[in-house]
């Protein structure tokens, strides 16, 4: 019963009704929907041609650069809010070394983005 | 056929998997539903105030079923109004209100076509992950002091874990499908989400630096003299466009560009798999509707004429309108100046703001306490 009491309990009835709810939708439509299969029909579609050629294909990543980006920025904001959170127990003097690593961050972002533009044209 | 096959023994397995999850949680919550059969008899007002009615009525199911469907309706009339169309005008009688319930319907009546050669149970699976994922923010969303399904002390730090699940689910559905448009879409949905999330993030941070707590009702009730929009006024608007990018609605829909990639991600999704989708779009946008006008608009507080669960409702409802209204007046941007433009821009003005609060530090603990 202590488990009760915390609605963390009520964060997971809520996540097995949603995902009950998603299969009953689709068990009602595969019971009631008309099954008729055919070679067209199941064909991948590609706008009314033939699809050639295999469809898992290696792509480009042209803005892979973004994502490492992504990887590094995404744990320094995480580590911010660390700081953020007291905001008003520091003094400005206190709070000011957070600060200057933000005001680092934005030029270094413009330098990345520069290069990420010429290395992927 | 194999293919006849599997759909028997798929609906065999569903129909299974779902009357147990049923049984499963109606077992886990035998003492809340006897506590609601008792309450029906005693003391029928109270059960607002139980957990089970939070659940599945007000800020739980129910709610977040039945303003999906309006939302979609509100939108089709409004963009349809925007180019001089009349839009939805049979159904229901009065400006065809019931045609998102009708589509609903339709689909469930439409067969859900697997493609060949394609991951068939990620494929099947993948839309209720995004229906799931999307609706599960809508949990920390608080409606009132009570009307919060769950008041978890690190809401914020939830949400934004809950957020980086959604590029996953689309990179699921896109490779599963095996087409090529669906790869291509879901590895715009993936550039467009890494690149916008950190723009909300370092946005959020000074609701959480100037209400100095984690959870949403903290920050709700730090906004009880001046709502936090006064003060970071650029982090809302950044907050604003990265919500949109993050959603894919229409200045940022690259991932599912309907005039490019047929529909994206999900082109080979038919019947109520795409419905399911859908649904899941217009779930996502009651979610961070509600995160807004939580972290920036004052959540549920307002003058003490109406109840705080109205005042919740009524601010949620406007930001809900004007992000639909994006829909009609905005042309798409390409996708390089998509992800260069999250860089370049919405990060630094995002820095600025918290470098403002910084500079006005004194002075802000003077206004706020």
């Amino acid at each position: 019963m202590a488990l009760l009491t915390d609605g963390s309990f009520w964060f997971v009835i809520y996540i097995l009704l949603l995902m009950g709810a998603g299969l009953t939708f689709y068990a009602v439509a595969f019971a009631l929907a008309p099954r008729k299969s055919s070679a067209i029909k199941e064909d991948t579609f590609e706008s009314g041609q033939l699809p050639p050629g295999e469809k898992r294909v290696r792509l480009v990543m042209q803005y892979f650069v973004f994502l490492l980006l992504f990887l590094v920025f995404d744990v320094v904001s995480m580590f911010l809010f660390s700081w953020g959170y007291f905001f008003f127990s520091y003094t400005q003097t206190q709070s000011l070394y957070p600060v200057l690593f933000l005001l680092f961050v934005i030029p270094s972002i413009y330098v990345t983005v520069k290069i990420a533009r010429q290395v992927s044209v | 056929m194999q293919s006849e096959t599997f759909t028997k023994s798929f609906l065999r397995a569903i129909g299974i998997a779902s009357a147990a999850i049923l049984i499963f949680v109606i077992y886990l919550i035998r003492y809340p539903i006897l506590q609601v059969l008792y309450l029906l008899v005693t003391n029928p007002l109270a059960i607002a105030t139980t957990d089970l009615f939070k659940v599945i009525i007000f800020p739980g199911l129910l709610y977040m079923s039945l303003i999906p469907l309006i939302a979609e309706w509100v939108e089709r009339k409004l963009v349809a109004r925007v180019q001089v169309r009349i839009g939805p005008y049979y159904v229901g009688g009065w400006e065809g209100f019931l045609q998102p319930i009708a589509d609903l319907f339709k689909l469930l009546f439409k067969e859900v076509i697997i493609p060949k050669n394609s991951d068939r149970l990620v494929f099947l699976f993948s839309p209720i992950l995004a229906f799931t994922v999307a609706a599960i923010p809508t949990v920390l969303v608080p409606y009132s002091k009570t009307f919060v399904i769950w008041n978890y002390a690190y809401g914020v730090l939830l949400f934004f874990a809950l957020l980086a699940f959604f590029p996953l689910v689309v990179l699921l559905a896109a490779w599963s499908s095996n087409n090529k448009y669906s790869l291509i879409g879901g590895l715009r949905a993936l550039y467009q989400q890494a690149s916008y999330e950190i723009p909300i993030f370092l946005s959020v941070l000074p609701s959480v630096m100037l209400a100095g707590s984690l959870n949403f009702i903290g920050i709700v009730e730090a906004q009880a003299r001046i709502w936090f929009i006064a003060f970071a006024p650029i982090s809302a608007i950044v907050f604003f466009v990265a919500m949109l990018a993050e959603m894919e609605r229409v200045p940022f829909d690259m991932p599912e560009a309907d005039s490019e990639l047929v529909s994206g991600w999900t082109t080979e999704y038919s019947g109520i798999a795409w419905g399911l989708y859908q649904f899941g779009i217009y779930v996502k946008l009651l979610a961070f509707a509600g995160v807004f006008a939580t972290l920036f608009l004052g959540g549920f507080l307002g003058p003490s004429f109406l109840p705080h669960f109205i005042w919740a409702f009524i601010k949620v409802l406007i930001v809900v309108l004007i992000l639909l209204s994006t829909r009609a007046f905005w042309p798409r941007i390409r996708i390089d100046q998509l992800v260069r433009g999250g860089w370049k821009f919405l990060i630094p003005l995002a820095i600025l703001n918290i470098i403002l609060l910084f500079i006005f530090q004194p002075y802000l603990s003077a206004i706020l306490r």
